[in-house]
């Protein structure tokens, strides 16, 4: 595995984590990933527009107009209250599965 | 659910949705930028991804394959015209045919709960009378001792003679129980229908009015309900008219109660349980179905005939069934329908296969361009969307023109159709027309289209590299196409049979020898107000009168008066008798004839031979001797060893006898495609009931319908005259179902073998343009130009060859389903398979040969030039 690339199907996960203490753009996401990771994980455009559209389907998060730091008219990603539940499911369930492989690792 | 919308609004508002992704990606874009980060990706790839997720892509997809293929489609003119020709013409031949078998055999009457509706029937089986009516008395039976039915009613028709101030007429009148038209559920479209005191004997006699009758006699007046009509001799008062609905069993003028019928309502009627003149309809309960009902009919025929032996004889056979009626209104027409359906769908199988092999050879060219967008990237699967799509583009605008078509022919196939069934009035292009037309175009896409999408095994690397020369997918290809012309060949030879046995049937029928010359003879009816002349007296005086006046106009050479004329609407009469010296054993029942009137000119008018004995005289008159003429036929069937004349016949077991004084020859009185009917011949002057006039004329018999017309009114002017007619003109009639049947299926034939040359062009120009390096080099080591031709010939001639062996086969199997439509033509007819095997061979070398021609002009340097 390239170190910068991500465990598979964790980029949903990681994205609500990101954006539950509030409203984020884009460009931010990536980023804010990139270093609460300390810049392990590199998040790729190709990856996030669209899962965060999948995310606007389902109704997990909700995207309004707001000024970046640098001036520029661009949309803020922010939790609904079915995202926050569904973060809480991604991160027992998350738990639940390091947990298994790490029993597995430690014990074989 | 809220995902869905979410999804929809998406969809709607894709314009914003796009400014909002991409000002994103380049906001993000920006932002790496400003801090010196290097962007590797690529922009249009992220957004299309992300579009992705709405889920739409598909439809953008379709559209843009639409878009292509439309492009491709007029990029070749040439192929688009002549697919959507040949899908046009099999699309539209199946609408029309499919709207016409819809509305008469499929879709259900336009009655209240149409299946409910039955025609009962009375039978018996062992006498030659299969179908009998129902006589006064055994309506009453059924009705009170019927389970299974909820309604009975009943009706006849007549003909009554209408004077409402115009020219007399005679009105097709149907008589009718009080509630006949409850029974079919309809109201009435103008007034009211009858009730059970216009039917109770002593009311006043009212009519009501068809809807067609009404339009066309008094331009659809709503003013005609209340107005008084007089009908022989009663008045009649309007009280309502019927809305535009199919009548049956046949199409009446008006309708009117049983109780002013004065046959109907006479006391002997009444009483008498063998006068069977009556139909009858009924509705069956709700629980009921056929089967109980017919169970029903036979259960009451049997006690019938327990509690009366005199009236049904065990020997007749007496037995009671009925019918559903929509089966009984479209009996005559469903196998003719049914051929020509099936008929037209061949056309559209060869119009498809036609197509798929247009569309093959257009593959061969397209190869280069299908190999580099597969190099790009598109997948096997998205290529065969890409030309299933196109195929489906065809096929329905195919469809649509083919819809345009068969609105067009479709007046044609109602007047067809109306020779069979009074359904006909209700064809029309429909909502199941419609989406028939719409299921049928997008299978044929799908049909023809996968043929070429499926048979294309790209192979990339080779076919990039070759730049078009011979490949193992080629050949498979050109097996493929072989097939298909094979196909098309084996079908449209079926459809020639199937056109060529009908035709010959109909040459044979017309030649048929009527054994009577019909050469200038009019004809005309004249039903005599029987109110008016209701004695022998009366009428034989208004016939003498009208035949003096006729024998003294100019340029009538003859005149005579008969009961019907030769191949008039009608059926044989049936009438029991006995022979002087021919003991009948119980067993056996009488022997039965045909009984036709004659006046004393009639036979030679009509030309009939004399076989022996003599023609009638005037001096063969009610009050002489009686005497009779009999066919040659009923002669040789009860006279086969001794000469009948002099001999005597009773037909009220020796109340009247009447002495044979000739033998005639057979005259097809009611129909060609008959066997002559037992007929006895007796004198006007004994029976003088019916009345229907023979002229023979010097010119155009048509040119005297004036002068007959102006006769009958200066002897009666109130007494109508109708069915004005010539015998070639009633004789023309009988063939014209045949005639109409036959033209359908050569049309359709015709189309079919069009379709198939132009395949079989396509195939040998393809032969020749692939093997042009080749003929080249033939013709440069000293090949004759006349050799090659022939090679190329003998190749197409090979696929065709094999094409005929199959549609000999094919056309074995599928003529017999025709059998009920044809003549003494046998299904396997080997005159008319070897008539059209040589007009196919001979279609099939003119096909070829015109594009083999140009191996005749391929110039050796160039052909060996050309890669």
């Amino acid at each position: 595995m390239a170190k910068n690339e991500m465990l598979p199907g964790t980029l949903g996960m990681l994205i609500l984590r990101v954006l539950q203490p509030g409203p984020v753009h884009g460009y931010a996401i990536a980023q804010r990933i990139h270093q609460l990771s300390n810049e392990l994980l590199q998040v790729e455009e190709g990856s996030l527009y669209p899962a965060l559209q999948r995310m606007l389907l389902k109704g997990w998060v909700k995207a309004e107009w707001g000024v970046s730091e640098t001036n520029r008219k661009v949309r803020f990603y922010q939790l609904t209250a079915l995202g926050r539940k569904q973060l809480q499911s991604e991160i027992s369930d998350f738990d639940r599965v390091l947990q298994g492989i790490q029993a597995v690792m430690s014990k074989a | 659910m809220r995902e869905f919308f979410r999804r929809i609004y998406y969809l709607l508002n894709r314009r914003q949705m796009e400014r909002e992704l991409q000002n994103d990606i380049e906001a993000h874009r920006e932002m790496m930028s400003r801090e010196n980060r290097k962007d590797f990706g690529n922009a249009l790839l992220v957004r299309e991804r992300s579009r992705e997720a709405w889920g739409w892509s598909w439809l953008d997809r379709f559209l843009q394959d639409v878009r292509y293929g439309s492009r491709m489609l007029r990029k070749n003119p040439g192929f688009t015209v002549v697919a959507m020709a040949a899908l046009a013409l099999g699309i539209g031949a199946n609408t029309a045919l499919f709207s016409v078998v819809y509305s008469v055999l499929l879709k259900p009457l336009p009655y209240a709960q149409g299946d409910k509706l039955v025609v009962l029937r009375q039978e018996f089986s062992k006498t030659s009378q299969n179908t009998v009516g129902f006589s006064v008395k055994e309506i009453q039976d059924y009705r009170e001792q019927t389970k299974s039915i909820a309604q009975l009613e009943e009706y006849h028709g007549m003909g009554f003679i209408l004077l409402d101030g115009k020219e007399p007429t005679e009105v097709r009148t149907a008589v009718v129980s009080a509630h006949f038209f409850e029974l079919l559920g309809i109201k009435a479209y103008l007034g009211r229908f009858f009730t059970e005191a216009d039917d109770t004997a002593g009311a006043d006699a009212v009519l009501v009015l068809s809807y067609d009758y009404w339009k066309q006699r008094y331009g659809g007046d709503p003013s005609v309900v209340g107005r008084h009509f007089r009908m022989n001799d009663k008045v009649h008062t309007v009280i309502g008219v019927m809305p535009p609905v199919p009548q049956y069993p046949r199409e009446s003028d008006v309708y009117m109660p049983t109780v002013a019928c004065p046959f109907r309502s006479s006391k002997a009627m009444i009483a008498d349980r063998n006068s069977r003149m009556m139909r009858v309809f009924a509705r069956l309960k709700p629980e009921a179905n056929l089967q109980s009902g017919m169970m029903d009919m036979q259960l009451i025929a049997s006690r019938l005939h327990e509690s009366y032996p005199a009236n049904y004889p065990t020997t007749t056979g007496f037995t009671a069934t009925m019918d559903d009626l929509q089966t009984q209104l479209t009996n005559d027409v469903r196998p003719r329908l049914l051929v020509l359906l099936g008929v037209a769908a061949l056309v559209l199988l060869i119009a498809c296969a036609n197509v798929a092999n247009l569309a093959l050879a257009r593959m061969m060219r397209r190869e280069q361009e299908l190999a580099v967008r597969a190099a790009v990237g598109a997948s096997r699967g998205r290529l065969v969307r890409q030309l299933l799509t196109e195929s489906m583009m065809l096929s329905l605008a195919g469809g649509a023109l083919g819809l345009w078509l068969a609105s067009g022919c479709l007046d044609l196939l109602v007047t067809f159709v109306g020779r069979f069934t009074t359904r006909a009035a209700e064809v029309s292009i429909s909502t199941p027309v419609l989406l028939f037309t719409v299921v049928v175009s997008i299978l044929t896409g799908l049909i023809f289209g996968s043929i070429p999408a499926f048979s294309q095994r790209i192979d990339l690397v080779n076919t990039l590299k070759e730049a078009g020369g011979a490949s193992s997918a080629k050949s498979t290809r050109n097996r493929m196409r072989n097939l298909l012309v094979m196909g098309q060949v084996a079908l449209s030879f079926v459809l020639l049979i199937a056109a060529g046995l009908m035709i010959r049937s109909f040459i044979k029928l017309q030649q048929v020898d009527g054994g009577y010359n019909g050469e200038n003879v009019l004809t005309a009816n004249v039903p005599l107000n029987f109110s008016r002349y209701n004695d022998d007296k009366s009428r034989k005086t208004f016939f003498a009168r009208l035949m003096q006046k006729l024998e003294s106009s100019p340029g009538i050479q003859a005149v005579a008066v008969n009961s019907g004329a030769p191949l008039a609407p009608g059926m044989p009469s049936s009438q029991s008798f006995t022979i002087e010296g021919h003991p009948i054993t119980e067993k056996d029942s009488k022997p039965e004839t045909n009984v036709e009137v004659a006046s004393p000119g009639a036979f030679h008018l009509l030309g009939v031979p004399l076989i022996s004995g003599r023609f009638f005289t005037p001096q063969d008159k009610a009050d002489t001797p009686l005497v009779a003429i009999i066919s040659r036929e009923l002669a040789r069937h009860y006279f086969p060893n001794e000469s009948p004349l002099e001999k005597r016949i009773t037909p009220d077991d020796g109340q009247h006898w009447f002495k044979i004084v000739g033998v005639v020859g057979d005259v097809k009185q009611f129909g060609l495609d008959q066997d002559p009917v037992d007929t006895v011949y007796v004198p006007f002057d004994v029976s003088p009931q019916m009345g229907t006039i023979l002229l023979k004329t010097a010119g155009d018999p048509l040119h005297y319908a004036k002068q007959l017309r102006d006769a009958v009114y200066s002897v009666d002017p109130e007494q109508p005259i109708t069915d004005v007619k010539t015998l070639d003109q009633l004789r023309g009639d009988t063939l014209a179902a045949t005639r109409l049947t036959s033209l359908l299926l050569a049309m359709l034939a015709a189309l079919a073998l069009v379709i198939a040359a132009t395949g079989l062009s396509g195939v040998t120009a393809l032969l020749v343009s692939q093997r042009t390096r080749e003929i080249g080099i033939r013709l440069a080591l000293g090949a004759q130009r006349g050799q090659v031709l022939r090679m190329v010939l003998t190749q197409g001639m090979h696929v065709i060859m094999v094409g005929l062996a199959v549609g000999i086969g094919g056309a074995l199997l599928f003529s017999r389903l025709m059998q009920a439509l044809l003549f003494q033509t046998p299904v396997t007819d080997p005159a008319t398979f070897a008539g059209v095997a040589l007009v196919f061979v001979v279609v099939a070398l003119i096909a070829s040969y015109i594009p083999a021609r140009r191996v005749i002009r391929v110039d050796p340097l160039i052909a060996l030039r050309t890669e």
